[in-house]
């Protein structure tokens, strides 16, 4: 089992200080992604999914930082080394984790409009992964990119590889982003929200195109997304994410069936139901996301939370529990007494 | 959107996850704090604030007048004032030296020499040059001056004729000043009208305006600016001369303004809470005034502010030409006419001055409207 | 591509027209004619006028047809003879005047854009990456003063410090010995070593501007999301930096040519009068002085059609260096 481990999160924090407080939008994740599997990360905007998806290759810009916690990257089995690289411990920007990037763990994102340079072809951005970490000519470069436009479905590779990404619609944007995020032939791909700016059918093409990928190359997929539908539809594995903290984690199927935190229950709540009556409302969760930079006391959910118990949740900070075999929880409610203190021992 | 129903438009993900909505202090707070916080802007804010004094208590604070000469202190070289008689024990009190002068009988020019053993005392508050206060109240206050009515300090030196420096670009910054500010008063109501109609109406006006600012920005201002003045009638007043070349150099200059309001019209069209207000019912002024205006207020406040320092120094170059203010009327610019003969320079450099408060009164300015552009963005 | 050059091609007629009517405008607008100053010059000279010779002049003149005719005589003159009209002051042909001076302004004003490019583009990059550091706050200072000082306040100064402290009077392009000398190898080396005090001081302006504008849009662009993508290529930090944010944040640089070439031209105006350069200014400024407003008229209208032509040129180059605009897709701001 551990065997297919490809990149283990253990307790991230990474942290922005601003003039006015110290915003911790990644507290303590503790995340694993397996060899051929989707790991989904589920959350409301603002919960910390993107700044944790951006702290595994340390790309978090300023002011932000990563201050603690290990993010280990396994070498592949081929490989002579067998001790994981930390990748939490690099030099940010060093040229450790520069290797890293784009030839082991490679990554695409939400916008492929503002995310590609406009002035350069697409061709030159493909390539151009493949020319810093294997050193290939521009022509061998080329030709990869068209085999890699080939790859991800873009028709007529020869003619796209030469246009300008505002010739492209925004599928075929997205399309190119994975075309280069697949250069290399990474081992982990992190794809932040890939498909939150696309529209629902073209959305539909990019998680099947993602999901063939990932079953053909073998690679570990680390999902973020909003969208209960897409987790649905690709995860193998979901955590849910909130103020930094994974609330809870599992299979898919499990956290869908049976969710066991009462976020990720409003979450799933809130998913328009078509089965449902006509009339039904739709459920919010109550109230927002609280600002950022609010130091709450106890569960960091409980201000929001339709089973917050006074006394308990606003004052105890809870600790993950273990109610199954894969599954993990963060709640107060769902602590029984042994089950705090053997996890107390461990800590 | 009723799934995540606060969910803001995509942003990067520091905004996104972490950065966003700073609380609930208002945007007028927050502008005020970043803008105190930039030490730059509020130094150049006090210095401005300064230049304001001078320009509004000229009179007050000059220790002669512009125009009172004296044909034995041509190019008279500054006097430096001394604190406390130390040459004969401790004795406190404000004085300066009194110059030796020597006239060459040639060249008629005064070489000046420090006269140690002559002292003139200095106070505050004297007696000195009679004046009208504002042109109204007649007065003859300084504060500053020689304690002796009869006798002028030069703490700046003197130009060619005697008189003092120091009154002189005190009075200047009066005009200078005002000019950069009425300039710019008039180019706001032409780039803001011109600009926000370009903006707002966009399509066919937008292009004409549009071609219009290309067109005078094309053209090299400074001929331009040349050629216009030189087209004020030479037998006009001081102040009909004084209020065509704020025209002319408004005229040119109310472009970037424009472009800028423009530029914050398109976006905000765009904005929901303006067809929110459209939709509302309200009409096309009452959209612009108190929808959109109010929104952008900052940014125009900077571009203003960015603005005054290229009518100042506009007017110093005109003027400095000869093309510009015309004597009596005492500007930088007009004072910088002195410094055109290198002889001048040379035997007299401080009346160079002139152009050192251009180019301080310019920087600060500069200073203070780029931190008010930095501020007016709190959510950059 | 070539739609592109044809419609900027063509957008430039009118803007060639409106300089032209302002350069008219600048003609006309004294009260009175230059044949009046002419008469008034003459009379006080105490020379008689007959009313002859004034109908006479007049008559050369179309001094009494409208205005619209006025000006379709003067400018079909340029267009199709290169007739600029009489210099009043000078009497001789405006054509005969303006082009040395014109030629030399022109060469300082491009020499003296390229300098500011060459000193600008690196310092600006370094300021923007590097920003809140030392260096940074150097710079923007530097860049500040330079800003702020006027053109002509720094040859005043330059010309002080030469003449009290090298007991050297400044002034002049070519040296006395090469005056009427034809050109070669040491005319032009003695021009270079002339013209560098000029050029460093006429650029101080727009070199401060242009390391402001490039800081400005570089820091807009490193925040880019295309930056973070290169980022997670695993791309060297300065190598992504130059081929994308740099490469972005030009485009707005380039277009700056088009502003700065009016700056330029007007800046060096204003030092060649301090500092006595035979370029444009000094006459121009003379011209303006004494209303001999054909020559003053002339050098506008060529000062401005020449800054129209650079404006195009850098709006093609602008077209060559970025793909959007030269593939007919223009982002609304």
């Amino acid at each position: 089992m551990t065997d297919d481990v490809v990149l283990d999160i253990r307790d991230l924090r990474t942290h922005f200080r601003t003039d006015d407080a110290v915003i911790r939008a990644v507290d303590g994740v503790d995340l694993t992604v397996r060899r051929g599997r989707t790991l989904c990360v589920v959350g409301e905007s603002g919960c910390g999914k993107s700044a944790m998806a951006r702290s595994v290759l340390r790309l978090v810009d300023p002011p932000g930082e990563v201050v603690g916690g290990r993010v280990l990257l396994y070498p592949p089995d081929d490989s002579p080394d067998t001790e994981p690289a930390d990748l939490a411990a690099l030099r940010p920007n060093g040229k450790e984790i520069r290797s890293v990037r784009g030839r082991d763990v490679a990554m695409i994102f939400q916008e492929p409009m503002s995310s590609l340079s406009l002035v350069h072809t697409v061709g030159n951005q493909i390539g151009e992964s493949l020319r810093v970490h294997t050193g290939i000519s521009r022509k061998e470069a080329r030709a990869r990119s068209v085999e890699l436009l080939e790859r991800v479905r873009v028709p007529g590779p020869e003619r796209v590889v030469d246009s300008y990404p505002f010739q492209l619609s925004g599928g075929m944007r997205q399309r190119v982003m994975i075309a280069m995020a697949l250069a290399c032939d990474p081992r982990v791909l992190i794809a932040d929200e890939p498909t939150t700016a696309l529209d629902v059918t073209t959305q539909a093409q990019i998680l099947d195109l993602l999901a063939d990928l990932r079953r053909n190359i073998g690679m570990g997929v680390l999902f973020i997304t909003h969208d209960m539908g897409v987790v649905a539809e690709i995860a193998d594995e979901v955590a849910v994410m909130y103020l930094g903290t994974v609330v809870e984690q599992g299979p898919v199927d499990e956290i869908f069936h049976d969710p066991r935190h009462p976020y990720t229950r409003a979450l799933l709540e809130a998913v328009p139901n078509f089965g449902a009556a006509d009339r039904a409302r739709l459920t919010t969760i109550q109230g927002s996301v609280p600002a950022p930079g609010t130091e709450l006391p106890g569960c960091v959910f409980h201000p929001r939370c339709p089973e917050a118990v006074e006394g308990l949740c606003d004052t105890t900070t809870p600790r993950t529990t273990v109610p199954a075999p894969e599954r993990k929880v963060r709640c107060l409610l769902r602590e029984d007494t042994a089950d705090r203190e053997e996890t107390a021992d461990v800590r | 959107m009723g799934l995540f129903p606060d969910r803001p438009l995509p942003r990067d993900a520091a905004a996104d996850d972490a950065g966003g909505s700073p609380g609930d202090v208002s945007q007028r707070v927050l502008i005020r704090r970043r803008f105190t916080r930039n030490r730059l802007a509020v130094f150049g804010a006090l210095i401005l604030c300064g230049f304001v004094l001078v320009s509004v208590f000229s009179e007050f604070l000059s220790p002669s007048t512009p125009y009172a000469y004296d044909a034995d202190r041509t190019h008279a070289p500054p006097q430096r004032l001394h604190f406390v008689d130390t040459s004969d024990g401790f004795d406190p009190g404000m004085y300066v030296y009194d110059y030796r002068v020597e006239r060459d009988e040639e060249t008629y020019a005064n070489t000046y020499e420090v006269d140690e053993s002559t002292k003139v005392p200095v106070g505050l508050f004297v007696q000195g040059q009679e004046y009208e206060m504002w042109g109204l109240i007649p007065m003859d206050r300084h504060l500053i001056g020689a304690k002796d009515p009869d006798t002028e300090v030069y703490f700046l030196g003197a130009d060619r004729n005697g008189r003092d420096m120091a009154s002189r670009i005190i009075h200047g910054t009066r005009v200078s000043m005002s000019i950069g500010l009425a300039g710019v008063a008039l180019s706001f109501v032409l780039g803001v009208v011109l600009g926000g109609v370009s903006g707002y109406f966009g399509g066919r006006t937008d292009n004409y305006i549009q071609r219009l600012i290309e067109f005078l920005m094309s053209i090299p201002t400074i001929p331009l600016w040349m050629g216009l003045s030189a087209a004020v009638p030479s037998d006009w007043g001081a102040i009909q001369t004084y209020f065509a070349i704020t025209v002319i150099l408004s005229l040119i200059g109310w472009t970037d303004l424009a472009r800028v309001v423009r530029g914050r019209f398109l976006s905000l069209r765009q904005e929901d809470f303006v067809t929110a207000a459209r939709l509302d019912g309200c009409g096309t002024g009452r959209v612009i005034g108190r929808h959109m205006l109010p929104s952008f207020t900052s940014h125009i406040i900077a571009s203003l502010t960015l603005a005054v320092p290229f009518m100042i120094l506009a007017e110093t170059s005109l003027s400095f030409l000869g093309l510009g203010l015309q004597q009596p009327v005492v500007s930088w610019g007009v004072l910088l006419q002195e410094a055109q003969n290198i002889h001048s320079i040379a035997n007299a450099p401080w009346v160079l001055l002139p152009g050192v408060a251009v180019t301080i009164a310019v920087l600060v300015l500069n200073f203070v409207g780029d931190g008010i552009r930095d501020a007016a963005d709190p959510y950059k | 591509m070539r739609r592109y050059v044809t419609r900027r091609v063509l957008y430039m007629i009118p803007t060639l027209f409106a300089i032209s009517l302002v350069a008219f405008l600048i003609i006309q607008l004294p009260p009175g004619n230059f044949l009046t100053a002419y008469i008034a010059q003459l009379s006080a000279q105490g020379q008689g006028v007959d009313g002859a010779q004034i109908r006479a002049l007049e008559e050369r003149y179309g001094l009494n047809d409208p205005v619209v005719v006025q000006y379709w005589r003067w400018i079909s003159g340029i267009v199709f003879h290169g007739d600029f009209g009489q210099s009043f002051e000078h009497r001789r042909e405006v054509s005969d005047l303006i082009w040395d001076r014109i030629g030399l302004t022109l060469a300082l004003a491009v020499t003296t854009l390229i300098l500011s490019w060459l000193i600008a583009f690196p310092i600006g990059v370094y300021s923007a990456v590097r920003q809140y550091s030392a260096g940074d706050y150097v710079v923007t200072f530097i860049g500040f003063v330079g800003l702020a000082t006027p053109n002509f306040m720094l040859a005043l100064l330059f010309a002080w410090v030469s003449f009290r402290y090298f007991g050297q009077s400044v002034g002049g392009i070519v040296s006395q010995e090469y005056t009427d000398a034809a050109w070669n190898l040491g005319k032009v080396m003695d021009v270079v070593s002339n013209l560098w005090i000029p050029v460093l001081i006429i650029g101080t302006a727009g070199t401060a501007a242009l390391i402001r504008v490039l800081r400005a849009n570089l820091l807009d662009e490193l925040r880019k999301p295309y930056v973070t993508t290169a980022r997670a290529k695993g791309l060297p930090e300065w190598r992504l930096i130059l081929k994308y944010p740099v490469r972005m944040s030009l485009s707005p640089f380039i277009s700056t040519i088009g502003w700065i070439l009016p700056t330029l031209v007007g800046g060096e105006v204003m030092v060649s009068i301090v500092l006595s350069l035979e370029t444009t200014g000094p006459l121009l400024v003379n011209a303006l002085q004494s209303q001999d407003m054909y020559l003053a008229g002339s050098f506008i209208l060529v000062l401005g059609s020449l800054t129209v032509v650079g404006t195009l040129l850098s709006d093609l180059l602008l077209a060559w260096w970025d793909p959007r605009i030269r593939h007919q897709h223009v982002e609304r701001v």
